[in-house]
């Protein structure tokens, strides 16, 4: 290598090292707008509600189908011990990841560009001298990360609400039904409580990833729409439309061109072995999709005419 | 781009489906002016400054900004600019000087002693820990002002700083402008659609309406190239008649390069003649008076008064913007 090329390379690379430390700094505005925000703290806040909810439903359920189920492993399995921390957390945790991590996420990605844009502060971000993709790759790190915090935060609640509201008596966590299996069918199994506070920590990550493509498409609404309202409806929309288009049996064909067909393979953690080959693909789709998502989005925003 | 131009637009345009907001726009701004952008309210004023930023993509033409051309060279050259682009808009629930913190950290960051002297400067001091949500819309304009001073910018454009002031916060704004120009050195380019503000604080100006640009140049030079005179003489048609004769003879005086405006063309209107309470109200360069003075006197006619009456900004503006589009100077 000549001493020009040489040269040539280290000032390829001072470039990139400043451009990854505006970055970085630019992430660190981003979380600590975020940390300043109502926003931020609501979410804890509703996830806290979310689990006394759960918990709630737990003291006064009777527990049929838990019966039902343990009927099938046995005759005279009492389900009393199996009320315990630990299936409280894990469906918690299951109810949480199918219903309000994706309301939430809606609304998180969706507000980021198009609500700062209708208050106007896009606009002052933008008289700065930083790059558009920039903004577009840090607002989106700094609340994927905030939505990994939220989704942490959620897991040690509802172990610590568990454990002092129910107790781990140390029989296990009885895996069943929809809320753990893709497949419903699957049969119930007992696991025990060491191994099902591993899952449900793998559980926790893989969740946050197959959020992913929900995350980009919000995001792309965000880079495509100025009013955040309209984004976020349009993205709860889609979702919706997507997850009931995929229950439609006429609609199989649909299936394959749809994110929600992908987004469970987290549940995977929840069979007695976990099956990384066969979660590969799904999650590789998710992949797929959020980057697609992404980088119409970030096109979209990079071209966009700033008129608020 | 010469080193004292800070600014420079040429042709530039924006359309928006068939409707043109911008046609054409071609503008300088030099290093030490306070440049003013006057236009009644759609114009297209907003619209070019949003394309000098970056933040609109102009249809045609090109901006260079501090040499940088727009929009490839935006983040070298926004690293010298601050800038108020329609209401100044910050983040509710963070307190003045977290805002303007946050903002300098987005340009490089800047010292407490810098935020704090911005916020001396703009008269917020004891303020700046309150939360902006409650501050008032003059108290924002002040603050947006302070976020385009900081860190360290050669060039400020502000739009509509006055919008929204009452007429104390008017004037503290002119007053704070002009010292930013002459204690600091600061280029300001400045929009309104106020008259009064731009004439006691601009020194250029350029004059756009309905998206076309109807004068550049320097504001006394406007002013006395448009000068209207008063003249008193009978018998009052032969009079008018002989004005109107040396004005269609292409003797108006109208030249626009020779009159002040930095481009060239005639200047629109030059030369009209109006009857008034029994008088003639020329616009005629003052070189043209003593020629025209010469024919009415050799057809006949007595001369009782020709009188300069001192034009002000509004009544130039309201002659270019009154005039139909294309008729301005480009």
């Amino acid at each position: 290598m000549t001493e020009r090329e040489t040269r040539c390379l280290a000032e390829k690379a001072a470039v990139a090292a400043r451009r990854g430390a505006g970055l970085g700094r630019l992430i660190r505005i981003e979380m600590s707008k975020l940390a300043r925000s109502h926003l931020f703290w609501a979410g804890f806040v509703l996830l806290a509600g979310f689990a006394l909810l759960v918990l709630l439903g737990f003291k006064t359920s009777n527990f049929n189908a838990l019966q039902r189920t343990l009927n099938k492993l046995g005759r005279g399995i009492d389900h009393k011990p199996f009320i315990n921390g630990l299936l409280y957390s894990a469906w918690s945790m299951g109810l949480g990841h199918s219903l309000l991590a994706p309301l939430f996420v809606t609304v998180l990605f969706a507000w980021q560009l198009a609500g700062e844009a209708k208050e106007g502060t896009l606009r002052s971000m933008l008289l700065r001298p930083i790059s558009r993709l920039q903004i577009f790759a840090a607002k989106f790190i700094a609340v994927y990360f905030f939505v990994l915090v939220l989704l942490v935060f959620q897991y040690g609640l509802c172990l610590m609400i568990g454990h002092f509201g129910l107790g781990q008596e140390g029989v296990g966590l009885v895996v069943f039904g929809k809320t753990f299996f893709n497949d419903e069918a699957h049969r119930p199994w007992l696991m025990g409580r060491d191994l099902a506070l591993e899952r449900m920590a793998l559980g926790c990550v893989l969740g946050c990833l197959s959020l992913a493509p929900l995350a980009a498409f919000s995001y792309l609404l965000s880079a495509l729409l100025e009013n955040p309202v309209v984004a976020i409806l349009t993205g709860f929309s889609v979702y919706i439309a997507s997850v009931l288009l995929a229950e439609v049996p006429f609609f199989t064909e649909l299936r394959p061109y749809l994110f929600t067909t992908y987004t469970s393979f987290w549940k995977g953690v929840f069979y007695p072995e976990i099956d990384w080959a066969g979660m590969w693909p799904a999650a590789r789709m998710c992949g797929l999709f959020a980057a697609a998502f992404l980088g119409i989005g970030a096109a979209v925003f990079r071209w966009r005419d700033i008129r608020t | 781009m010469p080193p004292d131009l800070l600014l420079r637009t040429e042709n530039l345009a924006k359309r928006y489906g068939r409707r043109t907001a911008v046609d054409g726009i071609s503008i300088e701004v030099r290093r030490g002016d306070i440049f003013g952008f006057l236009g009644p309210n759609g114009a297209g004023k907003t619209t070019t400054i949003r394309m000098i930023l970056g933040l609109i993509r102009p249809s045609a033409g090109r901006v260079e900004l501090l040499g940088y051309e727009m929009p490839a060279g935006r983040r070298r050259a926004l690293v010298r600019v601050g800038a108020i682009v329609d209401t100044p808009a910050f983040y509710g629930a963070l307190s003045a000087r977290a805002n303007l913190e946050l903002f300098a950290a987005l340009a490089g960051g800047a010292t407490r002693a810098q935020v704090d002297q911005a916020i001396r400067r703009v008269g917020l001091a004891g303020r700046e820990g309150d939360p902006v949500r409650a501050y008032s819309y003059g108290m924002r304009q002040r603050l947006g002002l302070a976020q385009a001073l900081l860190p360290d910018p050669e060039l400020i454009l502000l739009d509509e700083p006055s919008l929204g002031l009452d007429p104390r916060g008017m004037k503290e704004m002119r007053d704070l402008i002009l010292d930013l120009n002459r204690t600091e050195g600061l280029t300001i380019c400045l929009s309104s659609h106020l008259l009064a503000e731009v004439q006691q604080v601009c020194n250029r100006i350029a004059i756009i309406d309905r998206g076309r640009l109807r004068f550049q140049g320097e504001v006394g030079r406007l002013l006395e190239q448009r000068p209207t005179w008063r003249l008193r003489a009978t018998p009052a048609d032969t009079a008018r008649a002989v004005v109107e004769e040396f004005v269609a003879g292409g003797c108006g005086g109208g030249e626009r390069a020779a009159a002040g405006g930095d481009g060239p063309g005639p200047t629109p209107g030059a030369g009209a003649v109006r009857g008034e309470d029994g008088a003639l109200l020329l616009e005629l360069a003052a070189e043209a008076i003593p020629e025209v003075n010469a024919r009415l006197v050799a057809r006949g006619v007595r001369v009782y008064e020709i009188t300069p009456l001192s034009a002000t900004l509004e009544d130039v503006f309201l002659k270019l913007t009154d005039e139909p589009a294309g008729a301005g100077a480009r």
